[in-house]
């Protein structure tokens, strides 16, 4: 009996699938508050299932700033350089609400699908 | 404040100067995007009481923190993969292999500019050689 020509690969799926939710992840921590960048990335790492190798966050940020959903402000520190904290403009709120909006749409839609 | 060797130190500039190229390419804000990870590089590296950072400590921080390549999402896989093809792996600053593909680059930069020396004297000598024909 032959076996597949091309075994799915299982690995490149849960990578892809993580790597699209990021930004989903990035917004819902901002919307608690201002966070320091270290701190995010940290928070990100807790995030079960996520797997995140943690420099990868620092460009989604400057990407995401760059896009105006998010904005940095600096604060001086006594125990070493200035330390850059992060936050949601009012379009990184909008642009949240509507993808969590869509998360739980295709959430439920997935789940639906699996309880059938 | 830690005291960091001059491994460790020349290692995490060579790691962040890839990531600076790397980031260039992609259109970041490459500036930005070193800022960030060198600040979170010495944190972690010197977070947990380091009097001394040296090469190998710098090395288990950056393996969490990701190659180059996963950074800037140069590499298709962005997440930690469990395993990555050798191939696919970015040679260390410094080790065997990234001076071995800096040597082949070079060779090969070398071999290409006395190609096109090649190609500008064969074409002036055509043209030399075109005259005199025409003049007789």
């Amino acid at each position: 009996m032959n076996g597949p020509s091309e075994p799915f690969n299982l690995d490149n799926w849960t990578t892809q699938l993580r790597k699209g939710l990021l930004e989903l992840c990035i917004v819902n921590l901002l919307a608690r508050g201002e966070v320091y960048g270290y701190d995010l990335v940290k928070q990100m790492a807790q995030v079960p299932g996520l797997v995140v190798t943690e420099g990868t966050i620092y460009p989604l940020m400057s990407r995401l700033k760059k896009a105006g959903i998010l904005t940095t402000r600096l604060e001086e520190s006594s125990t070493g350089p200035a330390r850059k904290y992060y936050s949601l403009t009012r379009e990184g709120q909008r642009l949240r609400k509507t993808m969590n909006v869509y998360w739980h749409e295709l959430n439920k839609g997935i789940t639906g699908l699996q309880n059938e | 404040m830690a005291e960091w060797t001059p491994e460790a130190t020349e290692y995490l500039h060579a790691y962040l100067r890839q990531v600076a190229v790397l980031a260039r390419s992609h259109g970041d804000d490459a500036d930005e995007i070193v800022g960030e990870l060198r600040e979170h590089v010495k944190r972690e590296a010197e977070g947990e009481g380091m009097a001394l950072v040296t090469l190998d400590v710098l090395r288990k921080t950056l393996a969490t923190v990701g190659t180059p390549e996963q950074v800037t999402g140069a590499d298709s896989a962005v997440w930690a993969p469990r395993e990555l093809p050798r191939s696919n792996q970015t040679p260390v600053p410094g080790s065997l292999e990234s001076m071995f593909k800096a040597k082949l680059w070079e060779v090969k930069h070398k071999k290409l500019t006395a190609l096109g020396l090649i190609l500008i004297f064969l074409f002036y000598f055509s043209q030399l050689s075109g005259c005199r024909i025409l003049h007789g």
